[in-house]
């Protein structure tokens, strides 16, 4: 078993977390990086990519250019009709799956 | 719209960031730099600064997206034949066959994909640079006639440095 617990949860999360902050609203890089970022979902920039690019690659997001105020080209992502589902469907089973966790591991017992 | 000169800040972390990806997937690396240098590009040069720094170091990056390109793998490798054989090369190889072994010792590190290029630059300029003081001083110190043991205190003083130089480079090895 891994030390790192942390980790292996948010690896295991974090694309739900990008399509989430995408239904919200078309994002790009940079400002998906600094959302998750900042909430250490993850370590730095290099970390997001590879995984749009496999959210790109199994269809649930899409990208499009967009005109930035200084006249540059900026790539948005945006969710796809399958990333929509699939969010929906990840919602439908995160709730009961934390109610049960939180069920088998307990609160801990408090040590004097 | 006016196109501004990209500050050589930027134009220099966005060479670094790509030779550091040289291992990613073409794909990914290609959206990493693209992704950061729409980002950087158009910034004056202390706004890129301060942007650079909360990037980070292009090495830590690489090896984020490395890691998160292939989730299974453990994010220590061992080195591979070639790793080991471009560093033996490099410890020994200018002993055994002398110049010539460490020079292929160095074009192989050179040509490898399995360190950036930060450490290519690190594992062959720190040795050779040693070799030269570390030779030339015993020369100023002792005169022109002292060259076979100023060789041998050179060679000696390299070998440590080469040797530590190679064991930094096993470690760093992506395969």
């Amino acid at each position: 078993m891994t030390s790192d617990v942390g980790a292996q949860l948010r690896k295991g999360v974090v694309e739900y977390c990008i399509l989430g902050l995408l239904e919200r609203e078309p994002m790009y890089g940079w400002t998906l990086s600094e959302a998750l970022v900042s909430r250490k979902m993850i370590a730095s920039i290099g970390t997001l990519y590879p995984v749009l690019t496999r959210l790109r690659a199994q269809g649930l997001v899409t990208t499009y250019d967009e005109l930035s105020e200084s006249g540059r080209a900026r790539k948005y992502y945006r969710l796809t009709k399958d990333g929509t589902l699939q969010l929906q469907s990840f919602r439908q089973q995160w709730e009961p799956f934390t109610t049960t966790v939180q069920e088998l591991v307990g609160k801990g017992i408090p040590h004097d | 719209m006016i196109d501004t000169p990209t500050p050589p800040n930027v134009a220099a972390y966005l060479r670094e960031l790509d030779a550091a990806l040289s291992t990613a997937p073409a794909e990914v690396r290609a959206e990493i730099v693209a992704g950061i240098e729409e980002e950087l590009v158009g910034l004056d040069a202390a706004t890129a600064a301060t942007r650079i720094d909360e990037l980070g170091d292009p090495v830590f990056i690489a090896a984020e997206a490395t890691g998160a390109t292939t989730p299974d793998s453990p994010t220590r490798t061992t080195p591979g034949g070639y790793s080991i054989l471009t560093v033996v090369l490099l410890i020994i190889g200018g002993f055994v066959v002398p110049v010539i072994g460490w020079i292929v010792g160095a074009v192989l590190l050179v040509a490898s994909s399995a360190w950036t290029r930060r450490d290519k630059l690190i594992g062959t300029l720190v040795p050779a640079l040693t070799f030269v003081v570390a030779t030339t001083v015993f020369l100023l110190l002792r005169g022109p006639d002292a060259g076979v043991p100023a060789f041998i205190i050179g060679g000696a003083v390299t070998f440590i440095v080469g040797l530590l130089s190679g064991i930094r480079l096993l470690r760093r090895a992506s395969h």
